[in-house]
């Protein structure tokens, strides 16, 4: 191949501009002719019993159309389990869960019918965090698994608050662990997080004679169109999702939301739009969390300092429905076997319902809490075995055709080159307690990890070329500030040989798109981006075909290569592909339309039933590694982040300058888990702060400090120019090397998330002197 | 969302305290809106009327100095105290409070009369005020009096403003030679919080260089903002020597009755009094420096 004129350049994101200036329409943007504004009365309690619901008082006020309760619309959903009622149905499960909903001429009209609405409760006992769960004779969040339809994707146990396991065993564990020199077991904990977007759920649908119309910040509208139409009885072709543009939306706009509360009313008031928009408390306390995790792991090395076994338990306090939580399982399952060699490991995962937000996709899917674990683990190891805790990682990392924990030969491991280079950015020398001069401690760390996508899937895109040889990407992927937008056109312009700003993106409308499973898993690069390469061949092969009949020669004597149409005999006449209409070529020829769909059901390998290794389960790893770089304040705990460094091997950067930005908004969102943000309940399991005054995401004053990034390409057989994905993993070791720094600089290690000055301050003792 | 209400936006001081006055509690008083409207949006507030006190032409003075010291209108935005340069020059505990408030654009918003009528216990101008002896003008149907800022607060939300009445302007005393404040804001985020705790320290050195005037502030250590009088009467007459100044911390912490809340633990408020009056003490005496006369 030539040299590349679009794969691999930091060309600017298309999504960039019209987000700045306001031009982008999101979907609180939207008003429609005859629309109405739907409102949502939450339960104030977390576990309760529906006595009594009377809403003769809302339905009397001006304006209101509709009230609804789930006793009159009783619809369930759910991805793995449909266990979640639309509105709750005689108990509710959660604090915010739906008990009513409104439907009125006017926003505040709505408001004031939910207000009006009267519910009485019988309050119960709420199943409060995993030990109350799990307690012997718990309360059961859900009394009998049975009475749901279920998917084989959850695993839930009769009689229980576990709604899902997962197993992974590979080699003798308890052998390795009974002869080891070295053996290390700790509990950690990760708080529960909210994705915190700038754009809060909102969705607006209209039911009429071609169905349900969902305007929706999706990112996976397909999922979401076949979960539609099963709950509501419809035929895919009257379920029609399009999509707004998404302001946020780092997992929690995977599943349904608004959508089915809008849809219940609009199925009965047909022709009118209905419009709801979450305010940011039911943001907070109903739509998606990062469930809180605890995660019992025991960790054994040789005293040469080589690791043996691991044994990794991973609890996950999943909220008040399964929702996506066996998924969540599942990839922290996989998370949990470690970018390292370990002979003999041990995995298992809980997913457990609790009388709290639901537990939800959250960037990086699990693999950033069992990455806390395991490499806060790594680095107690090395300290007690003496040895540095990079050498220690080096030691033990993957490389070119080692076996996985999980049983897989691997290929193509950036992992090692990733912890050189942070270990060169960050200035690496072993650590080592350092004070400056005012008496504030200083101290580094390093993290390293792997992670998987979901797998299988499957993708497909048309690439539809236009009468003036422009091309339309038609894809079902959605862009979510991630790139989708930018990347795609950057490898079909690439293949194709026109100009990048010759192709454009379609918005993504169920309707008229190709098949997209879901966005998420930093996933479309990868798979899109494969799509695209077979669809620009489909495009090249129909190329030949108009070209033959123009140039009235045989399809096998054109060429279509370095973009150039070529004769390659006879007159050797040529066109640039991007001028083919200018020539007349496609003058009443048959339209040049590419498509191509591929799956990765073909190279998966599903796990063994018994052991859950499987020879590959993913379609590519991600591998990394970060350092940070702290400075503590001794006399208040407080936390200083003075630079991150982060490497990462992305296999090819097809945009290298949003894959920084991708690393950087990942290093960032992280340094919020590490110190400042968590979900806090009251006694009765209501949350406390949900607003974003008390949830303390990291402002960019926060966010002062360097950080240095580097991009490793280790080429992925599979991938589009050997590119993989860069969405989710700049988060998942970032708490990890902060607290391992913070642990460097104080002498003292917090095993849970976030790690707050009141502790770090505790933990000190006071001995330290200022 | 915000439910319907009227706006008043009266332009004469007399006509809006009469207003005021009628309507009683039905109305909220509103300048910059950073924490009316957000509490009308969070669904905690729902006045029938909202009083924009933004027009008021007797509000509309300018600040000034003079030998009675410094007057800031009520209207002043953060924004606006922080760029007085006898502000910069003469309180800096004061300057130190308003420029950590929120944001950029809460501080270029926000008044520090709406900042001391909301009576928060974290305010940020709270205890730098009151540690620099502020007066404050109040102004009514009975025409205006003054107040001292100690004796403003009656609890969390709770001031001795009575229904009608309006805060018109903060009065300070002139600077006094060899003076120096700071104020110290301990959050956990560095922009858009509240304070989890504030310390504010004033010291005027007498001539053989001991504490003569000293003021100790503490802000969200209790249900308002308080002085440690007792750590201040410790400092008074010594040198600002290390051990002094750690005293004074320690009998400073022992002064504060912060609440234990999901914000943070009462000790944890407690230790970081011990760490930040020594530490914002030392950073009113650097100030201090060359501050012979004024």
């Amino acid at each position: 191949m030539s040299e590349l004129k679009y794969v691999g350049r930091p060309l600017p994101r298309r999504d960039a501009l019209k987000k700045v200036t306001g031009e982008a329409v999101f979907g609180a943007d939207l008003f429609f002719p005859r629309q109405l504004y739907a409102a949502v009365l939450r339960s104030p309690h977390a576990h309760a019993k529906i006595l009594r619901v009377d809403t003769e008082p809302a339905v009397k006020l001006p304006g209101v159309r509709l009230v609804l309760t789930g006793r009159e619309a009783p619809v369930y959903y759910g991805q793995f389990m449909r266990d979640q009622p639309v509105l709750a149905i005689d108990r509710v499960r959660y604090h915010g869960e739906p008990v009513a909903i409104a439907a009125a001429d006017s926003l505040e009209a709505a408001k004031l019918a939910i207000k009006a609405v009267q519910v009485e409760y019988e309050p119960l006992p709420p199943v409060r965090d995993i030990d109350e769960a799990l307690a012997e004779k718990p309360v059961l969040v859900h009394e009998d698994w049975t009475e749901y339809k279920w998917s084989s994707a959850a695993k839930p146990q009769p009689g229980t608050n576990i709604c899902d396991r997962f197993h992974l065993e590979n080699g003798d564990p308890d052998s390795a662990f009974r002869t080891a020199d070295v053996v290390v077991e700790n509990v950690y904990e990760t708080a529960m997080l909210q994705h915190a977007t700038m754009e809060t759920h909102v969705a607006t649908v209209l039911y009429d004679h071609n169905g349900l119309t969902v305007w929706t910040p999706a990112q996976s509208p397909f999922m979401l169109q076949a979960q539609l139409a099963e709950v509501f009885g419809l035929a895919h072709t009257r379920v029609r999702l399009i999509t707004t543009e998404i302001g946020g939306a780092f997992g929690n706009k995977y599943e349904l939301r608004a959508e089915p509360l809008a849809a219940i009313l609009a199925v009965r008031l047909p022709g009118r739009p209905v419009k709801l928009v979450f305010e940011r408390h039911e943001e907070f306390t109903a739509t998606g969390v990062r469930a809180p995790c605890r995660i019992r792991i025991r960790t054994a090395a040789s005293k040469n300092g080589d690791l043996l076994a691991q044994d990794t338990q991973v609890y996950w306090d999943t909220g008040a429905y399964v929702t996506t939580g066996p998924r969540v399982n599942y990839n922290a399952g996989f998370g949990a076997s470690t970018p390292y060699k370990i002979p003999h490991m041990r995995i298992d995962g809980y997913c457990i319902v609790t009388n709290k937000p639901l537990g939800t996709a959250y960037r990086g899917f699990g693999a950033t809490e069992v990455a806390w674990a395991y490499e806060n683990q790594m680095d107690i190891i090395a300290e007690k075995l003496g040895m540095d805790a990079a050498a220690f990682r080096m030691r033990n990392l993957l490389d070119e055709g080692d076996r996985s924990t999980s049983g897989e030969t691997v290929t193509q491991v950036g992992v090692k080159d990733c912890l050189a280079a942070v270990a060169r950015s960050i200035g690496w020398d072993g650590g080592g307690l350092r004070r400056t001069e005012d008496g504030k401690l200083r101290g580094k760390g390093i993290a390293c990890f792997s992670k998987i996508t979901g797998t299988p899937s499957n993708s497909s895109i048309i690439l539809k070329m236009n009468f003036d040889s422009t091309v339309t990407a038609m894809i079902g992927g959605k862009e979510m500030g991630q790139g989708v937008e930018t990347i795609i056109p950057q490898i079909v312009a690439e293949a194709l040989g026109i100009p990048v700003e010759n192709v454009e993106v379609a918005p993504v409308d169920t309707l008229y798109v190709p098949f997209e499973k879901t966005t998420t898993g930093s996933r479309l690069t990868f798979h899109v981006g494969q799509a695209a390469l077979g669809a620009v061949e489909d495009m090249k092969a129909q190329i030949r075909v108009i070209a033959s009949e123009y140039w009235k020669t045989d399809p096998e004597h054109i060429a279509v290569e370095d973009g150039m149409v070529r004769e390659r005999s006879g007159r050797m006449r040529s066109v640039p592909v991007a001028e083919l209409h200018s020539c007349g070529m496609m003058k009443e020829q048959k339209p040049i339309i590419g498509r191509c769909s591929l799956t990765t059901n073909d190279i998966f390998a599903p796990p063994d039933k018994e052991t859950g290794v499987s020879s590959r389960p993913t379609a590519m790893w991600f591998w990394g590694a970060q350092a940070a770089e702290v400075e503590v304040d001794p006399g208040t705990g407080q936390v200083r982040i003075l630079k991150m460094a982060a490497a990462h091997d992305v296999g090819k950067a097809i945009n290298p300058a949003n894959c920084r930005q991708q690393i950087e908004g990942s290093v960032i969102m992280g340094i919020g888990s590490a110190l400042t943000e968590e979900m806090i309940f009251d006694d009765k399991a209501c949350l406390r702060n949900g607003n974003l005054v008390d949830f303390k995401i990291p402002t960019s004053m926060d966010a002062d400090m360097p950080i240095e990034v580097t991009l490793i390409e280790k080429p992925h057989p599979e991938g589009p120019f050997g590119a993989k994905g860069i969405g989710e993993p700049g988060l998942v070791p970032t708490a990890a090397a902060i607290g391992n720094a913070i642990a460097n600089a104080t002498g003292v290690r917090l095993l849970n998330l976030p790690i707050k000055p009141e502790q770090i301050l505790k933990a000190l003792g006071g001995e330290t002197p200022c | 969302m915000l439910m319907p209400f009227e706006l008043l936006s009266p332009t004469g001081l007399d006509e809006a305290v009469r207003k005021l006055a009628e309507l009683g509690d039905a109305c909220k008083v509103m300048a910059g809106g950073t924490d009316v409207l957000v509490s009308m949006h969070g669904g905690n507030l729902r006045p029938d009327y909202i009083m924009d006190i933004k027009g008021i032409r007797e509000l509309q003075e300018p600040p000034s100095f003079d030998s009675s010291g410094l007057r800031i209108p009520a209207l002043a935005t953060h924004d606006e105290v922080e760029h007085i340069p006898e502000v910069g020059q003469f309180y800096t505990a004061l300057r130190d409070g308003v420029s950590r408030v929120g944001s950029v654009q809460t501080r270029t918003r926000g008044t520090i009369g709406g900042n001391i009528c909301n009576a928060v216990p974290s305010g940020e101008s709270l205890g730098p005020l009151l540690a620099l002896d502020a007066t404050l003008t109040i102004y009514g149907m009975e025409g205006p009096r003054t107040v001292a800022f100690g004796d403003f607060f009656l609890g969390a939300k709770r001031t001795v403003l009575k229904t009608g009445e309006l805060v018109t302007a903060i009065q300070l005393p002139p600077p006094i030679p060899r003076f120096g404040s700071a104020y110290t804001k301990f959050v956990r985020r560095r922009a858009m919080d509240l304070a989890l705790l504030g310390v504010t320290v004033c010291i005027g050195l007498e001539a053989d260089g001991t504490c003569g005037h000293v003021r100790i502030a503490l802000t969200t250590a209790a249900a308002t903002v308080i002085r440690a009088r007792e750590a201040e009467a410790y400092l008074a007459g010594k040198r600002p020597e290390a051990a002094a100044l750690a005293e004074a911390g320690r009998l400073a912490s022992g002064e504060a009755s912060p609440r234990s809340s999901w914000r943070a633990p009462a000790e944890y408020r407690h230790a970081l009094i011990e760490t930040l009056v020594p530490r914002t003490a030392e950073k009113a005496l650097e100030r201090l420096k060359g501050r012979e006369t004024i």
